[in-house]
């Protein structure tokens, strides 16, 4: 229960911008036009101007313009739009996108819209986009069945913001660091003699650098609107003595950050977030909340809440304070095209930070400031952020018991990550300074990145996207094309299969149908890549990257360190079990044929039901069964060794991460029967590397050992769902099985684990009573969403995961 | 939002193109051997109207 009446109170009005089956749940939710009006209305009057300064304008516009508000008991202030119940629009990223948005419910400003989406539509990077790839390419891209629509037209985006340079300088000081440049730059032009190949690069820069200060100077003018919107409620509107107080309070933090370092953990918190709303959502949209926060608030907790020597403050005030911050996170509000609200069922969009691990000299990563956070998560129950804990050998177990807490409440999270793992990866894979990767956070739900004042993670061009492998499996045994769902072409044609004489013709179809949906996807994204180079510079997201400032360049262009993966998303392990079922059951005990498997495949097993029987009971995966095990490692292997073959923008391979979203659900229906005895439009397995439902028969420590076969060290990720029994968790001896179950994932170096901590019973009670549940929590997949805001179709898929008892 | 021409049912969209989207309404119950209680046969539809 929240900690404070104030706490209670913001949470009973929050307005939360949940999305189920596509559509906001909350009636009230509507669609902002501010911020599209003030980006066109400013594109209109910089017409001849450089891009990127017609984007520092853009955003200044905005800042500028757009309607500012502070709620009633709002400790932390500043929104992305005109009102909290909006969320706000990007007419100049996805065309499709917006005009899908301008002609749904939530938007009722169409006549404007449409005018805003027409005059975008030739300057969208989706309309530049499309220009490089044929309509057939489009088309397969737009389906969403092999590889998730590229960037251009899902508009979808995530940022690692340098939220330290901006704590430790203050924007006064980043402007005076461009200013800087751009004299020193004039000075170099005017250098005698005149050198061309030395001096021209100079002009691109000195456009960055006079954006960034355009960015700067504008971010700085936004935060004093609400100094003096915070003054003049407090002295002309607010009657309460207290309020008023705060008013004042918060009035003289906005006067001093995000403009100069903050003196405290309420200045801290307050840049932060103006710095998060900024990055994320006004600039351009990017999903995530991608932090080390108890890194990054550490100095200011520690003088505030410790030490109490600047803007002195409570344990209890700070976990308030945290409590404010979960409100306001779930609060905020954005948008994305159908595909991708569908994506994210029973949540509104990724917001995924990371606590714990170790510090970048090897201390523990882990402390008060790490429990506040925590202590507030589990008080104020909201699922929204989640939170990766990074779990290290050394790291203190009154914080681990605090991550217990947290997941035996039920909530889903802190999802755990393996954080020696994790950072061996950033220094093996992409050469980061061990020191530096020691400091990593998830990007998005389960890739880490670094953080820090330079080379942070500003596109999802650079690491991001899908591969839908069940789909790819079920194209490969139809020579490429697609019967079920689209009726098109969507791979190369890799043989009638029917005619497949040996089991390495199965695997030689899957991969040429994977190894086509690779080149297509990541060319789609690198495409996107330079276009945002090019067209939709951020400049503002530059000045605060030191890299950028240095170098002169947008954030989008300069990729200083390396971050690619691509997601397979959904159906691994169905791929896996497939190829287990028609190993074994064709090919070595020949009690099949191809063409007997895929007649019942194309009838969707209907006068089949006992060879699909047959199929659902071949080897599982998740069992501790050597047979699949080692077609799963093969399976893995080979789509590691395939992303290998490719180049990206920034230099090199991209690791695959098994992950799934919500696309196991979303992909279900797109996908037709296969040969793991699933029927057509049944779900996919929920993780990366998760049993299919109901299919890990042997316990909790077969799941491991399964999972522990598989080389992940050539992943970005692996996310691996575990649904735990709530009485074992919540008995006496809950934590000490949890803790050694930990360990045991610990020393078989595993990527990922998350729980679900809670009874079918209970979910089925939810689903007949959903008025009763308002607060129940269920973990999805990189994320997590309330129960009753599920679809029927999805809950089902939750309760059908095997729930496992340590105590057996 | 997208309508399928043959059940005219309302469906969700989820591919990059509004103007097409998945027909979710033909659904089946699964046999108990398996965990899960519904399967939906979609189908991508053109917009209609």
């Amino acid at each position: 229960m929240a900690t404070t009446e104030r706490t209670k109170r913001l949470k009973a009005r929050c307005r939360y911008k949940h999305v189920a089956g596509g559509e906001y749940v909350d009636p009230a939710v509507r669609a902002g036009v501010e911020r599209a009006r003030y980006v066109t209305e400013a594109h209109k009057q910089c017409v001849g101007e450089p891009v990127c300064m017609q984007r520092a304008k853009g955003l200044e516009n905005i800042l500028k313009k757009m309607t500012v508000h502070i709620q009633d008991d709002e400790l932390i202030v500043g929104a992305n739009t005109e009102h909290p119940d909006y969320f706000p629009m990007y007419p100049e990223l996805s065309y499709f996108a917006t005009i899908d948005m301008v002609e749904s419910p939530y938007c009722h400003h169409k006549e404007e819209m449409r005018e805003i989406a027409e005059y975008w539509r030739p300057y969208t990077i989706q309309r530049k986009g499309e220009a490089y790839f044929t309509q057939e390419e489009l088309d397969i891209m737009y389906s969403a069945t092999t590889v998730q629509p590229p960037m251009f037209v899902t508009a979808f985006s995530s940022i690692m913001p340098n939220y330290e340079s901006v704590l430790e300088d203050g924007l006064e000081k980043r402007l005076e660091m461009v200013e800087a440049k751009i004299a020193e730059a004039d000075a170099e032009m005017r250098q005698s003699p005149w050198i061309a190949k030395d001096k021209l690069a100079f002009l691109d820069k000195i456009d960055q650098w006079k954006a960034m200060a355009v960015a700067l100077k504008a971010v700085m003018a936004w935060a004093q609107r609400y100094s003096r919107l915070a003054k003049i409620i407090a002295e002309n509107y607010e009657t309460d003595d207290t309020r008023r107080d705060e008013l004042l309070d918060i009035s003289d933090i906005c006067r001093h950050v995000p403009a100069k370092a903050p003196r405290g953990l309420r200045d801290a918190m307050q840049s932060k977030w103006f710095t998060y709303l900024l990055c994320h959502s006004i600039e351009r949209y990017s999903s995530g909340y991608g932090q080390k926060e108890d890194k990054i608030l550490w100095p200011f907790y520690k003088a505030s809440v410790i030490d109490k020597t600047v803007q002195p403050m409570t344990r209890e005030e700070a976990v308030e304070l945290f409590e404010c911050e979960r409100l306001k996170v779930s609060e905020h509000g954005s948008t994305k095209g159908r595909q991708l609200r569908e994506f994210f069922a029973g949540a509104n969009d990724l917001f995924i930070l990371t606590l714990g691990g170790i510090n970048a000299d090897g201390s523990d990563g882990s402390n008060d400031c790490t429990d506040a956070i925590l202590d507030a998560t589990e008080s104020i129950v909201t699922t929204e952020p989640s939170i990766a804990f990074r779990w290290n050998k050394s790291g203190r177990v009154e914080t681990k018991r605090r991550v217990f807490n947290c997941i035996k409440t039920g909530l889903g999270f802190p999802s755990i990550k393996n954080d020696e793992k994790n950072t061996e990866q950033l220094v093996k894979y992409f050469n980061v300074p061990e020191e530096k990767a020691r400091e990593w956070a998830l990007v998005l739900c389960m890739s880490p990145g670094v953080t820090g004042r330079r080379g942070t993670q500003k596109t999802r061009s650079e690491g991001g996207s899908d591969l839908y492998p069940a789909k790819l499996l079920e194209i490969a045994l139809n020579d490429g094309f697609d019967g079920f769902f689209t009726d098109m072409q969507l791979g190369p044609n890799t043989g009638d299969a029917k005619k497949f004489k040996k089991m390495e013709d199965v695997w030689d179809a899957l991969k040429m149908q994977s190894r086509f949906a690779i080149d297509l996807t990541i060319r789609s994204k690198d495409v996107g890549r330079v276009l945002e180079g090019k067209y939709l510079c951020c400049p503002f997201i530059s000045s605060i990257d030191d890299g950028c400032v240095e170098k002169g360049m947008d954030a989008n262009e300069l990729a200083e360190i390396p971050n690619p993966w691509h997601n397979l998303i959904g159906g691994n392990i169905v791929v896996v079990d497939s190829l287990a079922a028609i190993q074994k059951l064709i090919f070595e005990d020949k009690k099949y044929t191809m063409e007997e498997l895929l007649t019942a495949l194309a009838n969707n097993w209907e006068g089949h039901e006992e060879m699909r029987l047959d199929f659902w009971n071949a080897p599982k995966f998740g069992n501790d069964d050597p047979y699949v095990d080692e077609i799963a490692q093969r399976y893995y292997d080979m789509m590691a060794d395939e992303f290998k073959r490719v180049r990206t923008y920034s230099g090199t391979y991209p690791l695959p991460l098994g992950q799934s979203v919500a696309g196991y659900i979303v992909n279900g229906p797109k996908t037709g029967a296969t040969p793991n005895g699933r029927h057509a439009g049944e779900a996919l397995d929920d993780g990366g590397i998760s049993p299919y439902m109901g299919c890990d028969r042997k316990g909790p420590t077969a799941v491991l050992k399964s999972v522990a076969k598989i080389d992940t060290t050539k992943y970005k990720g692996m996310l691996l769902n575990q649904r735990m029994a709530p009485e074992m968790m919540s008995s006496d001896a809950g934590f000490d099985l949890w803790l050694s179950y930990m360990d045991a994932w610990h020393s078989m170096n595993i990527d990922h684990v998350q729980f679900n901590v809670i009874s079918s019973d209970d979910m089925r009670q939810a689903q007949k009573e959903p008025e009763k549940f308002p607060d129940t929590i269920v973990r999805v997949a990189g994320y997590s969403a309330k129960f009753i805001d599920l679809a029927r179709y999805s809950q089902d898929t939750i309760i059908a995961r095997t729930e496992h008892d340590l105590r057996n | 939002m997208a309508t399928c021409k043959d059940c005219k049912h309302i469906t969700p969209s989820p591919t990059g193109d509004p103007s097409k989207g998945v027909c979710i309404q033909q659904r089946s119950e699964l046999p108990k051997t398996q965990k899960t209680t519904m399967a939906i046969k979609g189908k991508m539809v053109k917009k209609v109207g």
